[in-house]
């Protein structure tokens, strides 16, 4: 009895903490160059993404582990984590060729976390890219998207499919140099999206890629890419979630996007990684480079996160404004309860004439964690009026909890304008106690504090996205109010 | 018809006491007073019957008349209270940054609604009540748009409640010390306010400290609080008595 | 080697040092050679720390100034005598430095008894371990140039106000730097303890005599205030071919009040820190600031507070005009502690850049650990408004003197806040003087 009493609790507090039995190949454990070179192997690399792998694991090899996020963990030992795990093909050989394919061990576990994959019951309006441990394990919506031009796929596919696309600009945007997880991942990726909008198109669908960390002991490394040529619009979602365990996992992922001349990419990303229980044991390690370049004249990408997860967070979308009258924008949410640990942010980096970027940074701390906003905006000698404005509150709720903002303002031209602003409020028993006294039950009371302290970064998501990402904020925030 | 009824209600806050005895009964129609000097137990008495978690009651009773029955108050949420009709216009009303006036009204027009088995009302059919209700205080509109009380001057944030009062229309108001802080104009329009949600089956009671606000909102009944207990009743002319000479005269009347 | 180049050379500095002082007090020595060990373990920080990101040592460990100079000036300049005349006639308290010796003659020595006055080395050799290890252990001392001042100053004062002691005069410390001695730190250390309900205004100014005339000053200013103490300290660096670093730090009790203005009008290469520590509650720190640059000057602020207790308020304002090829950075950290409830700490920055090759680098940061305050910080860059450029002008208001007009403007918005009279009167004089010059170089180059 006491048992079914703990496991319903524990499910409210973290309903996608299951984990799926199926058969998985693994690698061994480690990491070396052999490591590297199976999981080309595996994955039937060409020579020049083997090449690049090779290349991003010697530079990864030279460098340090970043100190400087405002979180505090136990070192990462990379030799204890494996590199690829995935459900093993009942057919054996190839993966799934169409969606019927799929396990139906898989087809459940993705119907549990609400996202239907079968040809039956896939949601309209949204494609789907699902990716299980190291693989995709298939795409819904393909001939619709097909007949647009629009090419969706994992990108293993894309790299067998499309490898001059790939080849032209895998690592433009985060270079194997570019920071430590980044090389990481570099070295060892393994699936991801990859999404192409061809010129002049704008995407019939929302696209959106659910990544599900199943098997023990393994790093997620997925990588994704997306192009949008010129005068196309995409808008893109990401959700993730993992089983509970008690030991940490690794995700370190890397996110490039391209936006060509008067090009839109928006880019939305719910995430919400097991973030270890209460004593802070368990949870992701959620290592992210994140970043877009505005390549043409009047393109413009924007990020948008609801970060609710992950025992530790370090990630900091941003984007190069290179374009002329190019338009970075970066909304986010970011709850910590518990002993989670956030260190996130943004760059702004300001290349090009009459760029303008927007930073909405909207942070809520309880219990003990720690939360931390952290983002450049970073003018340089050639952007000629280029304008920023970046607002950065904090709400803390309780009294052990940290709130910390740390802008980095470089400004190295005079014609532009650059503001920051950024404020500290909390919720109180108080305000609820009032609310309660007008009919509001606490939940409702939680509830509108939340939306007036988000608005400005829920109006920015797909109205789906933007319910269930309150629903989760919601959920998280309960019993640490009051 | 019985609508409130106190008994020997005793009430603490940090472990102290400050109501030690409490006992009033009002009835449908009526408009009390509650008078009482500094430290006397008139804001515990209002934040008691919200149900604030700081109080704590020790013994005593409080019953108020739903559907007819008597039922017991203190059992209940400070939502559920609310709900069942009993409005505190608050001494120091909250700011809440970010949620919008008319977003929280709405909330709580709802909320009512909900528990009474109404249908809720969509934002478009609600704008027009919001409307009409500010009209009939005498309020600007931009007060709808503007943040649950955050940079409301004093005055504003006590027609604020007013306001509450009207979209809630509670059956009992409990205003405490709505006059302090308020400026002759905007206690006029605040005391307008009230009496012009008066009906004859609502009731209010004016917790206050002076008999200023008694010359808007008439009082059938005046009650001095004194250490926690009611120790005199009176018609409107005891306020008037009070305001000429002070409390004091009634404790050494009480002690011969 | 005994220069400040590399963390060899300064052992070296530091050893010669430790062998030459022999009649300084054991532990006096001992105290000094934990603050160079500090810097020996830490090793001479680059851009890549956090704390240096934005400025560069380099430009200064180049220059090899030499760190144990002579602790008696031999400067003998006609300027300096007409400087100090100048001084007095409008301050009474003078205190003088000259290329970081003090100058006992020239300085007002009467009336600096009344004060609490003694000399660093008098102090040093009076005062007991315990006194001296309060000071030591300070907010900010385990800072580069507060450290390496520590270990090296030779000159300098220290002051005892007395409880309920009201010092009308505000108290002038010049340190002038002479063309003749160009090649050695001038590290001069300044403690200042106010006992209860004290009141005590200073006014610190680093000037040059010759316009060309460099050199390195490394300051050390110490402020304790006991309970309803009341103190000033305004800071003023003009002197364009100085390398300038300085520490401030601040020890704040009960019901304490510290008003604090740094000027930088002028240095070469400028790294100012300023750190305050609340250790009660209802204290109150105004942290305000100006830095107005030229040609290649570099200044960066460092500013750190400390609510480590509650009921404390921190206003914080640092405003720059940065013209040429001109460079700047602010950093300024606020902590609130978990026990510092009802904390009310503002912070603002902002900048004006007047020309495209000048350079802002601003980081206001917020560390918050109690829940129950109310902060907030902000940081504004830009160029001057066109519209009240457009404005100006259609006054019949040239452009230039329209620029200037709102410049002025601007700097003096920061300068006009302080409380103390007198200070805002030398600091608008001094701001005025760095707008004169503007206009002069302005009209030579039209």
């Amino acid at each position: 009895m006491a048992e079914i009493v703990k496991e319903s609790l524990t499910d409210r507090e973290y309903k996608y903490g299951f984990e799926t039995q199926i058969e998985t190949e693994f690698f061994p454990k480690g990491l070396s160059e052999d490591i590297v070179n199976l999981i080309a192997d595996k994955r039937n690399d060409p020579p020049f993404v083997r090449e690049f792998r090779i290349k991003a694991y010697r530079h990864w090899l030279t460098l340090k582990e970043p100190t400087w996020a405002d979180v505090s963990y136990a070192p990462v030992d990379f030799q204890e984590i494996r590199y690829y795990s995935a459900p093993k093909s009942k057919k054996g050989g190839e993966g799934p060729k169409s969606l019927d394919e799929i396990d139906p061990e898989l087809l459940e576990t993705f119907n549990k976390l609400g996202i239907p994959l079968s040809e039956q019951k896939r949601l309209t309006g949204v494609a789907i890219d699902a990716v299980f441990d190291s693989v995709s394990v298939g795409t819904t919506h393909q001939e619709e998207l097909a007949a647009a031009g629009v090419i969706f796929c994992s990108l293993t596919e894309a790299i067998q499919n499309h490898p001059e696309i790939v080849e032209k600009y895998l690592g433009s945007v985060v270079p194997y140099k570019d920071n430590y997880y980044a090389a990481l991942n570099s070295a060892v990726f393994t699936d991801g999206s990859f999404v192409f909008i061809p010129k002049g198109v704008r995407c019939p669908l929302d696209l959106s890629t659910y990544f599900r960390i199943n098997a023990r002991e393994t790093g997620q490394f997925e990588r994704t890419l997306i192009v949008a040529e010129e005068g196309s619009y995409v808008s893109y979602l990401e959700g993730c979630t993992a089983p509970m365990r008690d030991e940490n996992q690794l995700h370190a992922a890397v996110v490039e996007l391209v936006a060509l001349e008067k090009a839109e990419i928006k880019y939305s990303t719910v995430q919400n990684w097991y973030a270890g229980d209460k004593e802070g044991k368990g949870g992701i390690y959620n290592f992210v480079t994140k970043r877009g370049i505005c390549q043409g004249a009047h393109s413009k990408i924007s990020w948008t996160q609801v970060e609710t997860g992950s025992a530790i967070t370090w990630k900091y979308p941003s984007v190069i404004l290179k374009g002329d009258h190019s338009a970075g924008e970066f909304y986010s949410v970011a709850l910590t309860n518990n002993k989670m640990q956030a260190d996130t942010g943004t760059k702004m980096i300001h290349i090009g004439k009459n760029t303008s970027s927007r930073i909405i940074s909207k942070g809520i701390s309880c219990d003990d964690s720690r939360n931390t906003y952290r983002g450049q905006v970073k003018i340089f000698p050639s952007a000629e009026n280029a304008r920023n404005f970046s607002q950065c509150d904090s709400m803390l709720v309780g009294d052990r909890c940290t709130a910390n903002t740390h802008p980095y303002l470089e400004v190295k031209n005079d014609s532009a304008i650059v503001e920051h602003e950024a404020t500290t409020s909390k919720i109180s028993a108080d305000q609820i106690f009032y609310m309660k006294s007008r009919g509001i039950d606490e939940e409702g009371a939680v509830s509108l504090l939340l939306h007036g302290f988000c608005k400005d970064v829920f109006k920015t998501l797909p109205l789906e996205f933007s319910v269930e990402a309150v629903k989760l904020l919601e959920m998280k925030l309960e019993g640490s109010v009051g | 018809m019985t609508m409130l009824e106190i008994k020997n209600l005793h009430a603490t806050v940090d472990g102290k006491e400050i109501l030690k005895g409490l006992s009033l009964k009002v009835n449908e129609g009526e408009v009390h007073a509650i008078m009482g000097p500094n430290g006397s137990g008139k804001s515990t008495l209002s934040k008691v019957l919200a149900g604030h978690p700081d109080y704590e009651v020790t013994s005593g009773e409080v019953n108020f008349e739903v559907n007819l029955r008597m039922r017991n108050v203190l059992d209940m949420s400070p939502e559920d209270r609310a709900r069942n009709g009993i409005f505190l216009a608050y001494q120091y009303p909250v700011e809440i940054p970010g949620v919008p006036n008319s977003v929280f009204l709405r909330a709580a027009f709802n909320a009512v609604c909900k528990y009474q088995g109404a249908k809720e009302v969509s934002e478009e059919a609600f704008a027009p009540v919001l409307k009409e209700k500010c009209k009939l205080l005498g309020m600007d509109e931009k007060f709808i748009d503007r943040e649950v009380n955050v940079a409301f001057s004093g005055g504003e944030k006590k027609r604020n409640e007013i306001l509450q009062m009207a979209i809630i229309q509670p059956r009992l108001a409990f205003l405490d010390e709505t006059d302090s802080g308020l400026d002759v104009d905007s206690l006029r329009i605040v005391s307008d306010g009230v009496n012009k949600l008066r009906r004859k089956d609502n009731a209010v009671v004016l917790v206050t400290h002076y008999q200023r606000i008694l010359n808007y909102i008439v009082p059938d009944f005046v009650h001095v609080l004194y250490q926690g207990k009611i120790i005199k009743s009176g018609g409107k002319e005891l306020a008037l008595e009070i305001e000429e000479k002070g409390y004091d005269w009634i404790l050494k009347d009480l002690a011969h | 080697m005994t220069t400040f180049s590399t963390v060899q050379s300064i052992e070296q500095a530091w050893d010669q040092r430790r062998r030459s002082q022999t009649d300084e007090p054991r532990q006096v020595t001992e105290r000094r050679e934990r603050s160079v060990r500090k810097i020996l373990a830490d090793g001479l920080p680059t851009t890549r720390h956090e704390e240096w990101k934005y400025t560069s040592l380099r430009p200064l460990l180049e220059k090899g100034f030499v760190l144990n100079g002579s602790v008696k000036s031999n400067a003998v300049h006609p300027d300096v005598d007409r400087l100090v005349q100048s001084k007095k006639q409008a301050y009474s308290l003078v205190l003088v430095f000259i290329d970081g010796c003090l100058d006992q003659d020239l300085s007002d020595k009467s009336a600096l008894a009344a004060i609490g006055f003694k000399t660093l080395s008098q102090a040093e050799s009076e005062y007991d371990a315990d006194w001296w290890d309060a000071w030591q252990s300070a907010p900010g001392m385990t800072g580069l140039f507060a450290a390496m001042n520590a270990g090296f100053a030779r000159n300098g004062a220290v002051f005892k106000i007395k409880k309920n002691q009201i010092v009308d005069k505000p108290l002038h410390i010049l340190h002038i730097a002479t063309p003749g001695s160009s090649s050695e730190v001038s590290a001069t250390r300044l403690v200042f303890a106010l006992e209860d309900g004290a009141k005590l205004r200073v006014v610190e100014e680093f000037i040059a005599i010759g316009s060309t005339t460099s050199g390195w000053s490394n300051g050390l200013t110490q402020f304790k205030l006991g309970a309803l103490a009341d103190c000033g300290y305004y800071r003023i660096v003009s002197a364009p071919d100085l390398f300038h670093t300085g520490s401030v730090s601040v020890v704040l009790d009960r019901g304490s009040c510290f008003e604090t203005f740094s000027l930088l009008a002028g240095c070469r290469l400028a790294r100012v820190n300023v750190d305050v520590k609340y250790t009660a509650p209802d204290a109150e720190c105004i942290i305000n600031g100006l830095y107005l640059t030229r040609h290649n000057e570099h200044v960066d602020h460092h500013t750190c507070v400390d609510h480590q207790v509650g009921y404390c308020r921190t206003h914080q304002l640092y405003k720059g005009i940065l013209n040429d090829e001109s460079r700047a950075v602010f950093n300024g950290k606020i902590f609130i502690r978990k026990d510092a409830q009802k904390t009310e700490a503002y912070q603002t920055s902002k900048n004006l850049l007047l020309s495209k090759a000048a350079e802002i680098d601003a980081k206001p940061q917020l560390e918050i650990d109690a829940d129950d305050v109310k902060a907030s910080h902000g940081a504004a860059i830009g160029s001057v408004d066109p519209l009240e450029l457009f404005y100006l002008q259609s006054r019949c208001i040239g452009r230039a003197e329209a620029m200037a007009m709102l410049c002025r403007g601007f700097a003096d918005d920061v300068v006009m806040r302080l409380k103390d009279d007198s200070a805002k009167r030398l600091l608008n004089a001094r701001v005025a003087d760095w707008f004169a010059q503007e206009v002069r170089r302005a009209g030579a180059s039209s």
